[in-house]
């Protein structure tokens, strides 16, 4: 019964409640933001939205810094790119929405006419996150139809690169190819059931017509549904390497073989149910792994990070072009949380730049007419004039990206463990073939060619070529539920090799947005907070957001209010002159700490020291991680402040590494044999993460814009990273123990098969005992291991 | 019993017609998607029409 031990979480959201809790309509809402959206869909007739799924919204934010601004999407080039079909008032738009997770928001997003009228269809795809929207464009213009899905929480991820359109989670064709597997397994199996069951050779008619019918069934398992193995192995044969698949297709060569001239001359019925069992198992060994996977995409193109449109200034007017259609000489404009597309020089405006994602600064720098400005910054502030000097293809970012960050596979392919495996494994089967078959030879010839057939059926590594996918499969399942996103399953292994971790500071361990570390000077009273930020209100500028974010103090009217755009504000609130700002701007000694310093009627009040907090949770995922790996931080910023220093030791820390330094560290660390696990967000962790064993961005919006790397891990959910590399290396001997007991069922069936006494009953018998034991102890050893190294899942399984 | 063999002929053109409704139904897209087709029930008769131009422009 006691309230203070409960927490009220959101209605719509799930978040708890805390300090900004609204109470309405008899529900909790932790923010107004959440509560807002419920309004507009109790409004709108669609509260059928909270009974399909509990707590099924997100949180919606403030706007991200990096999205895209809602005027953009007015500029008719960038209709053009969005827009898939326009006619007689009507325009269809599909988007990528990543926020889509469950049967609530399909719905809702699939009601969007009764939120908006001028919305006439819409649709989802759920297995690519994707939304098409058929709106009456003279009604709605596409950027309605975009400020209504983020008033939502839907907002759509625009990306100026090709996004991988159409390419599915799972093929289409593994499906057929499963299907018809399937198909020819249950029949073939049924058409072996009267042999199993003792048919004589009085039924002799019978007999080899079911012989016969199981050859033709199996014709279309070895020619189409096992096309692929043959494929992937004879590539490996002419690359000169081994894998997996090789003794899979000479153990099906092996029985389709065998059974073919048993069946063809009368000798026996063949082992067609075993092949068509074999390809039907390890097809949903592929399907499996290829399941697993979410919907995110991680690989990136530099275009990706490239605003669609640029508005380029000629004369008065302004026209919208795409980057690439700038010339040197030109000038552009960029406003307010706008990216910098191009090295260029300042005409107009004081600038003040942040330039996290491409250096790790920290703060924004502030730049006045004639500096230079790298591309790739983020413009805070007012709207400036920039004059392009070296068009996007020159640029240093393209030459930082060619140099250091990642090419499209250009990463090495690194050897599966299985496929190191194969290696032995071929070599073994060939060996015991040879020697049973010379043992043969002397005794008894004509029990040579049965014998080798046999040995090369039974090797057949289908419990072996199970094991690894639904293992690290399942690993990625699990961990993709709990917020870290895996490229692909071979990552965990990647992940259980990892001895050393390197992780960025800026953005990594430190949230994106600044906050107000403290107040120097003596405490400000009530009436002080509620002047600064009354005056901080009126400014859009980061520091002015993180002072303004910092309090909650009530705000008065302020009246003579001036922004000086990179110095700083001056107004009169509440009868008493504030001045804040640079050292310069307020006239006070630089060596007063604090990015903003504070003037109240002329007296220096003190000055508020601001910079990046570090991530809740921060401190203890580092210090789990410092207990069994050694942590090296690199970070573009000078300085690192102490709660997050003291978790490194001295010498693995560097400051002020540029983007290429911190490629090059990594490198360096590979090169002397250490595998190392790097842990970065921005675009100067690019060529770090590229060159790193297993590169791991953190994300804080589905709709941020990260480098490509192997896996992308939730920010709110680092504290999963321990954890996660604690289940790989169980699951790595998960799999050696897979391996181990596969074997196991391979030595007993070679027992069989070189003293020649494997009938096909028995390797019908074998060959899915062994598959069925092998994953179900991988799954529930997974499982287990999962429930004692990772915390509990959220709850609504995102 | 060797009538069994006719029998397993008009059983297996049954089975293979069934194949082929399977591999038109992957083909055609009714795999693709399997949670938003289950939550369009919930909302009545005539709103789904359209679909078959969508997937044609995939």
């Amino acid at each position: 019964m006691s309230s203070a031990a409960t927490t009220l979480n959101c209605y719509h959201c799930g978040d708890p409640c805390r300090s900004e809790h609204v109470d309405a309509d008899g529900h909790d809402f932790c923010c107004s933001g959440c509560r807002a959206v419920y309004s507009l869909l109790q409004e709108s007739g669609l509260s059928t939205y909270y009974e399909l799924e509990k707590r099924p919204g997100t949180k919606v934010g403030p706007a991200q810094s990096d999205e895209w601004r809602s005027e953009v999407f007015d500029i008719p080039q960038v209709q053009d790119r969005l827009i898939s079909f326009r006619e007689g008032g009507m325009a269809r738009v599909t988007f990528t929405v990543p926020q889509m997770h469950c049967s609530s928001c399909i719905w809702l997003l699939e009601n969007l006419d009764r939120v908006e009228p001028a919305i006439m269809r819409s649709r989802v795809r759920f297995g690519e996150k994707s939304l098409s929207i058929t709106y009456r464009d003279d009604h709605i213009g596409l950027r309605g139809v975009v400020e209504l899905l983020r008033r939502i929480g839907y907002g759509p991820r625009i990306v100026n690169g090709e996004e991988d359109a159409g390419k599915r989670r799972i093929p289409r064709d593994l499906y057929v190819r499963l299907g018809v597997a399937a198909f020819a397994f249950g029949n073939i199996m049924l058409f072996s059931f009267p042999e199993y069951l003792g048919a004589t050779d009085q039924d002799h008619t019978l007999r080899r017509g079911f012989q016969w019918l199981s050859l033709v069934f199996a014709l279309p398992v070895v020619l189409y549904a096992a096309a692929g193995f043959f494929r992937s192995a004879w590539t490996g044969i002419r690359a000169g390497t081994t894998n997996i698949d090789q003794p899979i297709a000479l153990g099906i060569i092996a029985l389709f073989g065998r059974s073919l001239y048993e069946v063809v001359s009368g000798v026996g019925p063949g082992y067609f149910d075993s092949l068509a069992g074999l390809v039907f198992f390890l097809l949903v060994g592929h399907w499996y792994r290829s399941f697993v996977y979410g919907s995110l995409s991680f690989d990136r193109s530099l275009n990706d990070f490239l605003p669609l449109v640029v508005m380029r200034k000629r004369g008065q007017q302004e026209e919208a072009v795409r980057v690439d259609e700038l010339d040197v000489g030109d000038q552009l404009i960029v406003r307010d949380q706008e990216l910098v597309p191009v090295d260029g020089l300042l005409i107009d405006g004081p600038a003040s730049i942040d330039n996290s994602f491409i250096t790790g600064e920290p703060l924004p720098v502030i730049k006045v007419p004639g500096d230079q400005i790298a591309a790739g910054g983020r413009q805070r502030g007012g709207s400036i004039t920039v004059q392009v000097v070296r068009t996007f293809k020159e640029s240093q970012l393209k030459r930082l990206w060619e140099e250091h960050g990642s090419n499209e596979s250009d990463r090495p392919v690194m050897g599966r463990l299985v496929d190191k495996v194969a290696r032995r494994f071929i070599f073994f089967v060939l060996a015991v073939a040879g020697a049973s078959g010379l043992f043969w030879a002397g005794r008894d010839p004509a029990m040579v060619l049965p014998v080798i057939t046999a040995v090369l059926i039974v090797a057949c590594p289908c419990a072996l070529a199970l094991s690894m996918p639904f293992t690290y499969g399942h690993v990625t399942r699990l961990l993709g539920k709990r917020g870290l996103f895996l490229r692909e399953a071979e990552v965990v292994e990647r992940m259980a090799d990892v001895d050393t971790l390197v992780l960025d500071k800026t953005g990594t361990l430190t949230e994106r947005e600044a906050h107000v570390l403290r107040f120097t000077g003596p405490p400000l009273s009530a009436s002080e907070q509620s002047r600064i930020r009354s005056l901080v209100a009126q400014s859009a500028h980061p520091l002015s957001q993180a002072i303004y974010q910092g309090s909650n103090a009530t705000l008065c009217t302020v009246s003579d209010f001036k922004e000086h755009a990179g110095s700083g504000l001056e107004g009169v609130v509440d009868g008493c002159r504030v001045r804040m700002g640079s050292h310069a701007f307020v006239d006070v000694d630089e060596r007063h700490e604090g990015q903003v310093q504070v003037l109240m009627d002329g007296i220096h009040r003190g000055a508020f020291l601001i910079a990046k907090r570090p991530r809740p949770g921060m401190q203890a995922v580092l210090r789990a991680l410092g207990r069994r790996y050694p942590l090296h931080l690199l970070t573009g910023d000078v300085s690192v402040d102490q709660e997050v220093a003291e978790c490194f030791d001295r010498e693995r820390t560097h400051v002020r590494c540029t983007p290429a330094m911190k490629a090059s560290t990594v490198e360096r660390m590979g090169s002397e044999g250490k595998r190392v696990m790097m842990v970065g967000d921005g675009l100067n962790d690019a060529g770090a993460l590229h060159r790193s064993h297993v590169g791991v961005t953190l994300c804080e919006s589905t709709v941020a814009l990260t480098p490509a790397s192997d896996a992308i891990l939730d920010a709110g959910r680092s504290d999963l990273l321990p954890g996660a590399l604690l289940l790989a290396r169980k699951a790595r001997s998960i799999v050696f123990t897979s391996l181990v007991l596969s074997l196991l069922y391979n030595v007993i069936g070679l027992s069989y098969a070189v003293t020649g006494a494997l009938t096909p009953l028995i390797a019908a018998i074998l060959m899915p005992l062994s598959s069925v034991t092998v994953v179900g102890f991988v799954t529930m050893a997974v499982r287990y291991a999962a429930s004692r190294s990772l915390p509990d899942d959220r709850q609504d399984g995102r | 019993m060797n009538i069994i063999f006719l029998l397993i002929a008009a059983s297996t053109v049954v089975a293979l017609i069934f194949l082929a409704s399977f591999i038109w139904a992957v083909r055609t897209g009714q795999f693709d998607d399997d949670r938003a087709p289950a939550i369009r029930i919930l909302d009545g008769p005539g709103r789904s029409k359209e679909d078959m131009n969508e997937r044609k422009d995939r």
